[in-house]
């Protein structure tokens, strides 16, 4: 059993005569007579000295050993410091250093033979461990008592005010090394991330640079071969409207000397002029598409829009006995007028054209708000396509059927297409053969790819909140990336 | 404290350790002693150690090299006030302080530094007197 009283660091001069007076102390508080204290505290003092001098510094214990009525006071000193090379012979007093180390060893053995032991590693410390019977004679103090007077006396003492301070401010002193070090090495570490970032962006620019290259590239490609569509278009329309012009002549102005084979050549004529007129039309419009600046954006009422679309068609349909149904609720849309009436006059049409056959044709025309944008639904009864071909309708003069079934050029599509494209629009269809086709066109809420048309119409953004938190959005990654650079 | 003053008292120099010395302080009296011994041309050093709990290794060696110091420098020392449990203690350290004079107290030891310094004071002269 063991019972520790006290602990004094030793790390100083000072310490070595603390630990003497502590060791005296004690030993006086547990009734060692004067000599005993004498010979306790010397030969501590030779123990703290070698350690403090040899060992850097260590610590001493003081504690009481042993089982009732063999009780022994004892002190033990350890360091970490080098440790002793030639302990035996130090002990057998072949061995003494010319500072005396070897001399304070046989010195507190000779003082404490009771007990001494010495425990050495090299490279790792030295303890020593003293020891002295207690006294019987003498009633020693309690061990509280002993360590309430200890407590008391360290109160009183400014060295051992210091010296606690001193503990506080190595210890806060420590803290802050390693924090130090540990800030030391994040910051290392974030200098090799921003390396690493800095060759990345680089990589990024140089990838970023040669995209620009090949994007004015591009533009420019385009921008010739719009020009050259253009131009071909309208070179082209020339000629034709000279060969429609002299066979109407012919065939009104010099019809009697005509044969009725000639007649009906003319015919064949004029007409295959309409459809390639017509052609070369859709073909000038859908190159206008990218041609024209950005469109004007303006509140459109889809119901009424489709009531005039039908309006114009009123003929054909009553012509075809086409049924006709519409359900559309109170929508709004924020869009460009033109382009949206070209989509629908285009599903229309195609939907009156190829439900034609049918008996009854029949055709709906549906809108629906699902939270994210407006869908638009035109189906008909009509002949349909072949799902493997749903991506193909969209192509410019695609066609699935032949002129002489249903007329047309094969652009109505395309141009749907690109006008939603310009709308942030999508479209897409389902459709069976012979039961006809269902077009899905799907609107966004609001423009947000043309800030232009929001200064115009603030309206719409108050209206809409959430096209503003998605153009706040939008912002924010605009900073980001400013940030970044 | 950083000194153990030292006190001259007419021929002597008197040095009274009245705290606990630590290795250090005990090396820079050893060095303080020797400059004022030198500057003030005493004759005799008297150590008052009675004050003084324990005498180790350390300390015992340094009054013994203040002591030869003194002697190779002219001068004698004589130790006075030692306990009772600090001679036991040095005996059994195997401390031998052979050529340190002791007295019982302050006064026997400047009685004692007075026939020592006179003794050698003669011999000192008789030596000159050869010289010369």
């Amino acid at each position: 059993m063991s019972t520790d009283i006290a602990r004094v660091d030793i790390n100083f001069d000072q310490d070595v005569v603390a630990t003497r007076q502590q060791a005296r102390l004690i030993a006086e508080m547990l009734g060692f007579d004067r000599q005993d204290q004498a010979r306790i505290a010397t030969a501590v003092s030779e123990i703290a000295s070698n350690t403090l001098q040899y060992g850097q510094g260590g610590v001493a214990t003081f504690f009481i050993e042993g089982v009732e009525s063999s009780e022994y006071f004892t002190i033990s000193i350890c360091d970490h410091g080098p440790g002793i090379e030639d302990l035996d012979a130090i002990l057998e007093g072949r061995y003494m250093s010319s500072t005396g180390m070897g001399q304070g060893i046989v010195a507190s053995k000779r003082l404490l033979p009771d007990h001494f032991h010495i425990d050495s590693k090299l490279g790792q410390g030295t303890t020593v461990t003293l020891g002295k019977w207690l006294p019987v004679t003498a009633s020693p103090a309690t061990l509280e008592g002993i360590k309430k007077a200890l407590a008391e006396l360290r109160a009183e003492s400014p060295l051992e005010a210091i010296r606690s301070q001193n503990h506080e401010l190595l210890a806060a002193l420590e803290l802050i090394r390693q924090r130090d070090e540990e800030l030391r090495r994040v910051n290392q570490e974030l200098i090799e991330t921003n390396i690493g970032i800095v060759a990345l962006y680089n990589e990024l620019d140089d990838k970023t640079q040669r995209l620009q290259k090949t994007e004015q590239m591009l533009l420019k490609h385009n921008e010739e071969l719009k020009g050259f569509a253009y131009t071909v278009a309208h070179d082209l329309k020339a000629p034709l409207r000279g060969i429609t012009g002299y066979a109407q002549e012919l065939a009104i102005k010099h019809k009697t000397g005509l044969s009725e084979r000639a007649l009906f050549c003319l015919s064949q004529i004029i007409s295959a002029n309409r459809n390639l007129d017509n052609l070369i039309e859709d073909l000038l419009n859908f190159v206008r598409m990218d041609t024209e600046a950005a469109p004007l954006f303006v509140e459109v009422d889809l119901g009424s829009l489709i009531k005039e679309l039908l309006k114009d068609r009123n003929l054909i349909i009553t012509e075809l006995h086409v049924e006709v149904t519409v359900d559309i609720p109170l929508i709004t849309l924020h869009t460009w007028e033109c382009g949206l009436a070209q989509v629908l006059a285009n599903l229309i049409d195609n939907a009156i054209k190829f439900s034609g056959k049918a008996d009854p044709p029949r055709i709906s025309i549906r809108a629906e708000d699902i939270k994210a944008c407006y869908r638009i639904i035109v189906s008909d009864n009509g002949v349909g396509f072949d799902m493997k071909y749903s991506e193909r309708i969209y192509g410019l003069f695609n066609r699935l059927v032949r002129t002489e079934e249903f007329e047309g050029t094969g652009a109505g599509l395309a141009i749907v297409k690109k006008i939603l494209d310009k709308l942030g629009g999508s479209i897409r269809a389902e459709a069976q053969p012979g039961l006809g086709a269902t077009f899905y066109v799907e609107l966004p809420k609001s423009e947000i790819r043309n800030p232009k048309s929001e200064i115009r119409n603030p309206k719409s953004e108050i209206r809409n909140p959430k096209s503003e938190i998605r153009n706040k959005v939008l912002r924010n990654d605009f900073s980001t990336k400013e940030w970044f650079c | 404290m950083d000194h153990i003053p030292i006190i001259k008292v007419g021929e002597f120099l008197l040095v009274s350790i009245q705290v606990d010395m630590h290795d250090r302080l005990a090396m820079r009296l050893q060095d303080d002693l020797t400059t004022q011994l030198i500057k003030t041309r005493a004759q005799g050093v008297l150590i008052d150690i009675s004050s003084l709990d324990i005498v180790d290794s350390f300390i015992g060696r340094m009054i013994g090299n203040i002591a030869s110091m003194m002697s190779i420098l002219g001068a004698e020392t004589v130790v006075v006030g030692m306990r009772p449990a600090v001679a036991i203690t040095i005996v059994e350290l195997g401390l031998s302080l052979s050529n340190v004079r002791t007295a019982l107290n302050v006064d026997k030891g400047i009685g004692l530094l007075r026939v020592l310094v006179n003794s050698i004071g003669n011999e000192g002269s008789r030596h000159d007197n050869y010289q010369k």
